[in-house]
C-alpha cells in the first residue's frame, strides 16, 4: 500500500467532513414522511386496538397509596383505585365512592354515605370498613406511611374514623374542617381483606383497588406498567367513565428530548412536561400535537425575610414586584403560556380584583427613593442602612426555565439599582434548606401545588406553617386565616379568601409571577382532554376513527 | 504465583472493607441518619419518626449498627429502600441485568472494532487506512456520548423508525445505547492497540522473526499482537468495570433502566440505603474485574509472571 501524499490527505479530510456533516444534518432535519397517518383502513383499525402508551417525565416508585407523594404515581393509582370524592371535568368536587356527605353542627365530624354497588377487582364488596382501614393503616406507626396521605391527615387535623354501617362512614377532626370533601379526593380507598394480609414491602408493586383499570403487570426491571380496563367498573354503568381505551402502558423517560423523540417517532401517545421550545418538533411531526394548559401550580419568587433587613421595608418589596418584567419573561421563555398574577389562589376562589403588578421600573425606583433606599455614592447600587444592596437569587432548574427567569430578573433588578447574582442549587440540597427554613439565598424560585381550594392555597403563608419558607409574618393575615378555617358557608369563604388575597397583594410576601403550565404531546390517534390538576387521567380518552 | 494471587485477594478484601466503612460513615455525615433519610418529616408524628428510627436500628450504638450493617451485607440484606419501600437488593437485581447486557454488548462491540482497527492502523502506518482509522479515533473521542446518542435517536428512531427511541425489553432497544457507549471506547482502544502494536513492531524480536522469513500474518498475530495485548487487556478490564457500574449519561438518555440511572435517581432522592447498595455493588464489581484482569495479565504476559 502506498503512502498517501498531501493532496490525497486533503481529499480524505474533505470526504470525512462531508460524511460527518451528512450524518449530522440527516439527524437534525425534519421529516415529512413521519406525517403519514394515511394508513390503510385495516391498518388504522389495527392501530386503534394497540395500547395507549404514556411516557412520563418521572419514574413511579410505588403503587401503594399510603407511600405515594409523586404525581407520576398518583395519576396511575387514580386509575386503579377510587376515592371518596373526586374532581369532575369542571374541577368541581363530586361524589365517587361517597354518594353524599354532611358535616355535624360543630364541624368536627363528617359523615359520608357510600355507594353500595362498588366491588374491588377481586370481586369483594367495598364497605365503610375498607374506608376506615385506609385511615387506620396510614396512622399505624408500624406502616411507616409517607407522602401525600400524611399531608392530607395533617391538613384535616384527623383524629379518628368510625364505621356506622356498611355504607356509612364518619371522620372526626380535632378542629372544624370545612374543606373535608376537597381533601378526600386525595385519599384512595384500599381493601382491608387484601392489604391487611400483606407486608408493606409486598404491596408496593401489587395494588388492588376498585377503580376503572386493574394492574396487568409491572415490569420493574424495565419500568413498564400495564393497566387493563376493568369492564365491571361501576362507573361504566353510572356514566362517569366514557372512554374506550382498553390497555394503558405507562413508561418513563426523564430526558425531555427522549420523551419528545418517543411521541414524534410514534412510539408514545401522550407525553408530559414538554418544554415550550420543543413544541414545534411535535406539531411539525404531523403525528402528534402540542397542548399547553394553565396549571394549578403557583410559581413565584420567594423572599427570605430572615436574610436581609431591607426586606422588612414594604416599599422595597413592592419595588421588587414593579421591577419584574414578568410579561416579557412569559413571552420569551415560556412560549407565551401563562399570565402574570398577583394572587396565590386558583380558580374559582381567585379574586378577580387582585390585579397583577405592572412592569414599571420608574415606579420601583420612586418607591425606593421615597423609602430612603438611594444610591448615595453614585456607583449605581442602592444602599440600605449604609450598605449596598446585593441579593443572591436561587433557582434549581426544577421548573421550566427557572434559572433563565431568575437571570432575567437579576437584570431587571440591576436596572433599578439593586445588585443581584443568580446561584443555581441542587434541588435536594435546596429542599433541605426549605424544610429547615435556613435558606442560603435572599430570593428563590419556587412552585407550589394546589387542590383548587382557597384555604389550602393560602396555608403556605400562615406564620406558623411549615411551608412558610420565607418566614413572612403578618398578624392580619393570620387572624383572617383563622376566620377562614372556621367558616363553612362557601360564599363567606369566598369573601374571606378575597380579603386574604388583597392583604397578600399589598404586603408582597413574594414577587408574584404566574400559574405554571402543563404541557403535553398528544398523538393524533387519540382524543384526550387533560385535567386541570395536571394529572393524566385516561378514563374518558377515546381512539380517533 | 499462588503468593501473588493470595496477596491480590487480600488487597481486594481490604479495599472492600474500606468501602463498607465509607458507605456506612456517609449515613452519619449530617448527624442523625433518620432525618437524613426521611428528609421531609412534615406531617409525621414524633411516634412515627421514632418507630422509623427503631425499625432501622438507628437507636443503637454505631458499632452495633455497623456490625448489623456488615452482617446484613453477608446475608444479602442491604436494607429497605426508603423511596421504593422494597428491599434494596431486589431493586438492584432488577437493574443489574440491564447494565450487564449493555456493558457486555458495548465491550464486545469495542473489541470487535477496536482491536482489528488498531492492528490495521499499525500495520498500515501512514497509509489511507491509518488516516481513516485515526480520524475515526479522533472523532469517537471528541464526540460527546449524549450528542452521538441524540443523533442516533433522531436518525434511527425518529426519521427511519427502525429502532425504539428509549426503554428496554427487546434486543432492538439495546442497539443504540450500545453503539453510543461503544463509540468512545472503540476510539480510545483502537488508538491504544495501534500505539502498542507500533511499539512492539519496532522491537528486535519482530525484526528477527521477519528476517527468519516468517509470513507477515504470523509475525503480526503470533508475535506482535500477543505482546501488545497486555495494556489493551488492562484498559478493557477497567472499561468493563466502569461499564458494569452503569453509565449514567447513556442510561438516562435512552431511559435504559440500569444501575447508573438507578444510582443517580437514588442520590437525587436521598435514598441512602439504595445508594449504599449501589456503591457497594459497583465497587465490588470494579475490584473483582480488576483482580481478574491482573490474574489474566499474568497468564498472558510471562514477564509479569516472573516479576
Amino acid at each position: 500500500m502506498k503512502k498517501i501524499n498531501k493532496r490525497e490527505g486533503k481529499l480524505l479530510t474533505l470526504i470525512l467532513t462531508a460524511v460527518l456533516m451528512f450524518t449530522v444534518f440527516s439527524g437534525c432535519g425534519s421529516s415529512n414522511t413521519a406525517a403519514s397517518p394515511s394508513a390503510a383502513p385495516s391498518e388504522a383499525a389495527e392501530q386503534a386496538q394497540t395500547p395507549v402508551v404514556v411516557v412520563q417525565g418521572a419514574e413511579p416508585s410505588t403503587l401503594d397509596p399510603c407511600f405515594s407523594g409523586s404525581t407520576s404515581e398518583i395519576q396511575i393509582m387514580e386509575h386503579i383505585f377510587d376515592s371518596l370524592t373526586t374532581h369532575d371535568e369542571n374541577n368541581e368536587i363530586v361524589g365517587c365512592v361517597a354518594k353524599s356527605w354532611e358535616s355535624s353542627e360543630d364541624g368536627l365530624t363528617w359523615t359520608f354515605h357510600l355507594r353500595d354497588d362498588i366491588t374491588f377487582s377481586d370481586g369483594e364488596k367495598l364497605t365503610a370498613a375498607d374506608c376506615k382501614y385506609t385511615f387506620d393503616r396510614t396512622m399505624d406507626p408500624a406502616t411507616q406511611a409517607t407522602g401525600n396521605y400524611l399531608w392530607v391527615l395533617d391538613g384535616i387535623s384527623y383524629e379518628s374514623s368510625a364505621v356506622v354501617d356498611d355504607t356509612t362512614f364518619t371522620i372526626t377532626t380535632s378542629v372544624p374542617c370545612p374543606i373535608m370533601p376537597t381533601y378526600m379526593a386525595d385519599i384512595l380507598i384500599i381493601p382491608e381483606h387484601y392489604y391487611s394480609t400483606l407486608d408493606t414491602t409486598k404491596t408496593q408493586t401489587a395494588p388492588l383497588g376498585s377503580g376503572p383499570y386493574v394492574l396487568e403487570s409491572w415490569d420493574t426491571a424495565n419500568n413498564v406498567i400495564t393497566l387493563t380496563k376493568n369492564n365491571d367498573y361501576w362507573g361504566i354503568k353510572a356514566g362517569t367513565v366514557t372512554g374506550d381505551i382498553e390497555t394503558i402502558v405507562w413508561k418513563c423517560a426523564t430526558e425531555d428530548s427522549s420523551r419528545v423523540a418517543e411521541i414524534v417517532s410514534g412510539s408514545a401517545d401522550i407525553i408530559n412536561k414538554v418544554p415550550a421550545d420543543m413544541a414545534d418538533q411535535i406539531t411539525g411531526s404531523g403525528v402528534a400535537t402540542y397542548l399547553s394548559t394553565i396549571g394549578s401550580q403557583r410559581q413565584y419568587i420567594g423572599i427570605n425575610f430572615k436574610s436581609q433587613e431591607v426586606f422588612s421595608e414594604l416599599a422595597f418589596r413592592q419595588a421588587l414586584n414593579y421591577a419584574f418584567d414578568a410579561d416579557t419573561v412569559i413571552k420569551t421563555l415560556r412560549g407565551g403560556v401563562g399570565t402574570r398574577v398577583a394572587t396565590f389562589v386558583n380558580e374559582p376562589y381567585a379574586d378577580p380584583d387582585c390585579k397583577p403588578y405592572e412592569f414599571n421600573p420608574d415606579k420601583a425606583k420612586e418607591l425606593m427613593e421615597a423609602a430612603g433606599i438611594k444610591d448615595s455614592d453614585g456607583d449605581g447600587i442602592r444602599e440600605f442602612n449604609g450598605e449596598p444592596i446585593h441579593l443572591v437569587l436561587t433557582a434549581c432548574g426544577r421548573y421550566s426555565k427557572d434559572v433563565e427567569i431568575m437571570q432575567a430578573y437579576a437584570q431587571n433588578l440591576k436596572d433599578v439599582g439593586i445588585d443581584a447574582e443568580v446561584v443555581q442549587e441542587d434541588w435536594s440540597t435546596f429542599v433541605s434548606e426549605l424544610d429547615s427554613k435556613e435558606l442560603k439565598c435572599d430570593m428563590y424560585f419556587l412552585g407550589s401545588g394546589s387542590v383548587f381550594e382557597v384555604q389550602t392555597d393560602l396555608t403556605d403563608f400562615l406564620s406558623t406553617n411549615a411551608s412558610n419558607y420565607g418566614s413572612w409574618v403578618n398578624s392580619d393575615f393570620d387572624a383572617k386565616m383563622d376566620e377562614l378555617s372556621a367558616a363553612f358557608d362557601d360564599s363567606a369563604r369566598m369573601q374571606i379568601g378575597y380579603e386574604l388575597q388583597q392583604i397578600m397583594r399589598e404586603d408582597c410576601p413574594i414577587v408574584f409571577f404566574t400559574m405554571g403550565d402543563n404541557a403535553y404531546g398528544i398523538s393524533n390517534r387519540i382524543s384526550w382532554t387533560p385535567a386541570k390538576s395536571g394529572r393524566i387521567h385516561l378514563t374518558n380518552a377515546t381512539y380517533n376513527g | 504465583m499462588k503468593r501473588y494471587v493470595s496477596k491480590r485477594i487480600i488487597q481486594c478484601i481490604i479495599v472492600l472493607f474500606g468501602i463498607t466503612i465509607l458507605t456506612f460513615g456517609c449515613m452519619f455525615l449530617t448527624g442523625d441518619p433518620t432525618t437524613l433519610i426521611l428528609g421531609d418529616t412534615k406531617g409525621m408524628s414524633q411516634e412515627a419518626i421514632q418507630a422509623f428510627r427503631v425499625s432501622r436500628g438507628f437507636d443503637k450504638p454505631w458499632l452495633v449498627q455497623y456490625w448489623n450493617y456488615i452482617s446484613g451485607i453477608f446475608r444479602g440484606d442491604f436494607g429497605i429502600s426508603y423511596y421504593y419501600n422494597r428491599p434494596c437488593l431486589e431493586i438492584v437485581k432488577d437493574a443489574f441485568p440491564n447494565t450487564v447486557k449493555l456493558a457486555f454488548s458495548a465491550l464486545a462491540l469495542t473489541v470487535i472494532i477496536a482491536v482489528p482497527l488498531g492492528i490495521l492502523c499499525a500495520v498500515k502506518k501512514n497509509t489511507v487506512y491509518d488516516k481513516i482509522g485515526m480520524a475515526f479515533g479522533l472523532l469517537g473521542q471528541s464526540l460527546p456520548i449524549f450528542w452521538v446518542g441524540m443523533l442516533l435517536i433522531l436518525l434511527f428512531g425518529v426519521q427511519l423508525k427502525w429502532l425504539p427511541v428509549s426503554g428496554a425489553g427487546t434486543w432492538k432497544h439495546l442497539i443504540m445505547p450500545t453503539v453510543a457507549l461503544a463509540l468512545f471506547s472503540c476510539a480510545r482502544n483502537a488508538r491504544i492497540v495501534r500505539s502498542t502494536m507500533l511499539d512492539v513492531m519496532g522491537q528486535d524480536y519482530i525484526r528477527t522473526a521477519k528476517a527468519k522469513g516468517l509470513g507477515n500474518s504470523k509475525v503480526v498475530f503470533k508475535h506482535a499482537l500477543r505482546n501488545a495485548l497486555g495494556p489493551v487487556i488492562t484498559m478493557l478490564g477497567i472499561e468493563l468495570g466502569s461499564l458494569l457500574g452503569g453509565s449514567i449519561i447513556t442510561e438516562s438518555l435512552f431511559s435504559w433502566p440500569g444501575l447508573g440511572k438507578l444510582a443517580i435517581t437514588a442520590l437525587e432522592r436521598k435514598d441512602i440505603p439504595l445508594v449504599q447498595c449501589c456503591v457497594i455493588l459497583c465497587a465490588s464489581i470494579f475490584v473483582l474485574v480488576n483482580l481478574v484482569v491482573d490474574l489474566l495479565y499474568v497468564v498472558i504476559d510471562p514477564k509479569a509472571k516472573l516479576s
